[in-house]
């Protein structure tokens, strides 16, 4: 049961992710598409190399780095 | 080349916010024992205030900034698919991986060219609404592993947990790789080169 409650809660806000992401598309001078924020955010250094680096951690962490 | 980047010293709010996320994300980490992660966040945090605090002076190499299309994409993809048919955990792993990271990390150094133009009510809307999804899933996937380490163990399954069984299917692997990859090239515009 608590498996389930769980795993229902990453559904639901991957859910959200994927109807903001809809509605972004269909209206994107409403709300920018996600890949048009980030790229708006990548202005700087800073966080354009902090976005890369969390990207590059989801490889590392899913990928290749061994169980903890 | 074209550019509305900015590389100029300063600390703005975007910044600050930045070097907050990365310097939690290495806390937790050496918390929860992944001391090699919690390294490397706390490199790049300390790179990044250097950065900041020599007013963006920290060069690495300019010329591979400038690396045409193709050499960046037959690069990425030969390290990808190393990454994804070696033996996961393994030695060619761990080179492939710490090659795209020095890869990513170069590319990303340097200015990437304009940057699309929208109301800036709109940026400023799918920010806040992709923070919060982002800070909910991530507070929700600490929750399940500090429940999971209090003694709670596989009722609260964190996402590593539940995608493990997927990244084990060798075609599975394969196919996370090669949409994290794409994920990263167009991050770093890589589409938009020559």
């Amino acid at each position: 049961m608590t498996y389930t409650i769980v795993l229902a809660g990453y559904l639901v806000v991957v859910g959200f992710m994927f109807i903001t992401q809809l509605i972004a598309w269909r209206h994107p001078h409403l709300i920018a598409p996600l890949g048009e924020m980030l790229e708006r955010q990548m202005i700087e250094r800073t966080t354009r190399v902090g976005i890369i680096a969390a990207w590059w951690w989801c490889g590392w962490h899913f990928v290749f780095a061994p169980p903890a | 080349m074209a550019t509305a980047d900015r590389v100029t010293p300063g600390w703005s709010r975007a910044t600050i916010i930045w070097i907050a996320v990365l310097s939690l994300m290495a806390a937790f980490q050496l918390w929860r024992g992944a001391v090699v992660d919690g390294l490397l966040f706390s490199g790049l945090v300390v790179m990044l205030v250097v950065d900041r605090m020599t007013g963006g002076r920290i060069v690495l190499i300019r010329r591979a900034a400038q690396a045409p299309r193709w050499v960046v994409l037959t690069t990425a993809a030969s390290l990808g698919l190393v990454l994804a048919i070696s033996p996961r955990h393994g030695t060619l792993d761990a080179i492939a991986i710490t090659a795209l990271g020095v890869l990513a990390l170069v590319l990303a150094w340097s200015p990437t060219g304009k940057r699309p133009q929208r109301p800036a009510a709109a940026y400023r809307r799918s920010a806040i609404a992709w923070s919060l999804l982002g800070v909910t899933f991530c507070l929700w996937e600490a929750g399940a592993y500090i429940a999971s380490v209090s003694g709670g163990g596989d009722s609260f399954p964190t996402v590593s947990v539940l995608l493990d069984p997927f990244l084990e299917w060798p075609l599975g692997r394969l196919l996370f790789t090669a949409a994290w990859l794409v994920g990263g090239l167009s991050l770093l515009r890589v589409w938009h080169r020559r």
